[in-house]
């Protein structure tokens, strides 16, 4: 260090650039040589003050978050909680006061963009889909775009009232009822292996047997889950031998339960669910069934995002289908994804 | 290692904690307090400073105490009995007047009953040392500690002029807890895992007509009918043309390669107070694992935070564009 260092002021304040509405936008200022006497944050919404760090006292008032007194010198951490707005694009800026005990401040403004991903839909001419059961060639998709930055996940599915009806084709069924078997064994062997990481491994176990696709989940839920993977994700990389184990652990009842010849068939199936660049189909392998040479389906779509946001559920009007068999098909091919 | 053996009849200080004590001793303040107070005991020592460092990875914190000791130390205090479940190590050492570490001063017992004792003997200290450190390593057995201590936040969306980078960050929430605790504390490798998208790239590079031959290879294979089986081989000699035709095995191999820690590490860069761990194959939470083309990659950073530094920020840069060439460069079969 130079001797400099030691006697010039300096502060260094974080913001991210960018980030996704709804998830937490953390923020710090670290300053030394510097008597400093209180700091002021003026942020605007869609952020708020979520957590604070290192203060004694402070107080918000009118988008001003004034922290009078620390507990140690030289540094504040904060957390912003973000939230959705109907703009797909925010700028939102953020200024740093440093007040310091000379009576002087010093004054720096951050700018964060906050962005959200949007659904668009265009609904087919007339509301009439052909499908040719040959080549699989569906006439008259449905166009569906990401017109906003960030992944979506959708999960279509047809409604109670619909005449047509999907399904999870049954050998995908098997294979994951035998997974989720086999993967309790190997989480039983390494809760034995580890026992302090036994409660973890039992609400890993409790998510994966839950029948539900995970975007059926209510808000509550949702966060739970959300709670849950950030812990495991910070857990795993805690230990390195549990991630070794649990790496393995899936891997070996994947191992018991597909052949190669399967995995390649998953391989197919898995890229042909990589819909679009930014829409994630939650529900790939479901099929929709036509069970006449004609009938109707009415559709709903829910979605949700990277940090599990819940978004406007979609119902589709009533489109009719039309083939020269009854057939089966995935549902990825009513739409044109863009 | 020593095996059970009585200790010389001679003054102890001894200070055990309770069951209950010894399950708070698992977390991480109480076996340091409880090392602390057992020094407070010992008349005419004094701790003129501790220091305590977390290993974040190994669940281990290293825990040491600077202590000026009398003259007649070794002759007033013979044994000084260290124990607690979590401990993994004790070791001493004279910083003054000349440093030294005195391994032989500090022997571990193992009882019959399991229980694990460190004594360490004064006698066996350097007649000369009026300043001591002691070191105690224990691990701590809860998993969740961290998230007491730190705030840890990440980019769930890549961010930056290319997209493909991933903001990090994690800062102590109650750093003068740990001051007033431990006077230095260190926090080494805190991690924080982004998960990165890989899918586009495999979408984008993987060629269409790859997929539409194992396609109707399978297909083909399948069917039981033995006319259609003949009606197909004009087909299958079309496709066995096709330039790869035939290596589609290696392709699929070298393919799951990719996402093999080693290498999928090539296309990482993290930069600022944040570097490289490690990474591993992530699955979508609403989906079961796709053994050989992962979704996305769980990447895991780690920096260190220390009272004078304790908020750190870094960036994890996926280098897509690198990763689509070896991916092209797997489909070409080569």
């Amino acid at each position: 260090m130079d001797m400099q260092d030691l006697v010039t002021p300096t502060r260094l304040i974080y913001l991210p650039k960018e980030g996704l509405q709804g998830e937490n936008i953390p923020s710090h200022v670290l300053w030394q040589n510097m008597q400093v006497k209180s700091v002021e944050v003026t942020y605007q919404p869609p952020l708020k003050p979520d957590q604070i760090f290192n203060a004694r006292h402070w107080e918000v008032k009118n988008h001003n978050l004034i922290i009078k007194e620390l507990e140690l010198d030289g540094y504040i951490g904060l957390s912003f909680q973000s939230s959705k707005v109907a703009d797909l694009e925010t700028v939102v800026s953020v200024g740093y006061s440093i007040h310091l005990s000379n009576g002087k401040a010093i004054k720096e403004t951050r700018k964060i963009k906050l962005f959200r991903p949007q659904l668009e839909l265009e609904m087919p001419q007339a509301n009439k889909v052909v499908i040719d059961p040959a080549t699989g060639f569906v006439k008259g998709r449905l166009r569906i775009k990401n017109i906003g930055r960030g992944a979506l996940i959708v999960h279509i599915s047809a409604t109670e009232d619909s005449q047509t009806k999907f399904e999870t084709p049954r050998d995908y069924l098997e294979f994951v009822q035998k997974f989720v078997l086999d993967l309790e064994q190997e989480l039983k062997s390494l809760g034995k292996e580890f026992p302090k990481f036994q409660p973890l491994l039992d609400e890993m176990m409790a998510w994966e047997e839950d029948p539900r696709d995970f975007i059926e989940l209510n808000t509550a839920e949702r966060e739970e889950f959300s709670r849950y993977a950030e812990k495991l994700a910070s857990v795993l990389a805690s230990d390195k031998q549990l991630l070794q184990s649990f790496v393995e652990a899936y891997a070996k009842a994947l191992a018991k339960n597909t052949e190669f010849i399967e995995s390649v068939r998953k391989v197919i199936q898995a890229y042909e669910s990589f819909v679009s660049k930014d829409i994630l189909l939650a529900n790939p392998f479901d099929e929709v069934c036509l069970a006449d040479k004609k009938g109707e389906i009415r559709m709903k779509i829910l979605q949700t995002d990277r940090v599990f946001d819940k978004y406007k559920e979609i119902m589709l009007p009533k489109i009719e289908l039309t083939c020269s068999q009854p057939c089966h098909f995935p549902i990825y091919r009513l739409f044109e994804w863009r | 290692m020593f095996s059970a053996m009585p200790f010389p009849d001679l003054p102890t200080i001894r200070m055990e904690v309770n069951s209950m004590d010894v399950d708070k001793a698992k977390s991480l303040f109480e076996v340091a307090e409880y090392v602390r107070k057992l020094w407070d005991k010992i008349p005419k020592t004094r701790i003129l400073n501790q220091e305590a460092t977390i290993n974040v990875p190994e669940s281990i914190v290293e825990y040491s105490l600077a202590v000026r000791i009398p003259h007649n130390f070794r002759t007033i205090r013979k044994v000084i009995e260290i124990s607690a479940p979590s401990i993994i190590r004790v070791s001493a050492s004279s910083l003054h007047p000349l440093p030294r570490t005195v391994r032989e001063a500090v022997k571990k017992t193992v009882y019959e009953d399991g229980r694990v004792t460190y004594a360490l003997f004064p006698e066996l200290l350097p007649p000369d040392s009026d300043l001591i450190s002691v070191s105690i390593s224990y691990s701590i057995d809860d998993p969740l500690l961290l998230d007491d201590l730190v705030s840890r936040t990440k980019a769930h969306e890549p961010s930056g002029t290319e997209k493909n980078e991933y903001w990090m960050h994690a800062a102590l929430k109650h750093p003068k807890v740990l001051r007033d605790k431990f006077g230095v504390f260190d926090l080494r490798d805190v991690d924080v895992t982004v998960d990165v998208g890989v899918h586009n790239e495999l979408k984008t590079t993987i060629p269409p007509g790859f997929i539409r031959r194992l396609k109707r290879f399978f297909a083909v294979m399948g069917e039981t009918d033995p006319r259609k089986q003949y009606a197909a081989i004009p087909e299958l000699r079309r496709l066995a043309r096709e330039k790869t035709a035939g290596k589609e095995f290696k392709i699929l191999v070298d393919l799951e390669s990719l996402f093999m820690p080693g290498k999928f590490a090539k296309y990482i860069d993290v930069i600022k107070d944040f570097r490289y761990s490690y990474c591993y194959k992530g699955k979508e939470c609403y989906e079961l694992p796709i053994e050989i083309i992962p979704k996305k990659m769980n990447v895991i950073s780690r920096a260190d935070l220390t009272l004078e530094k304790p908020a750190a920020d870094g960036v994890l840069v996926y280098k897509n564009g690198l990763f689509t060439d070896a991916v092209k460069e797997v489909m070409s079969g080569a």
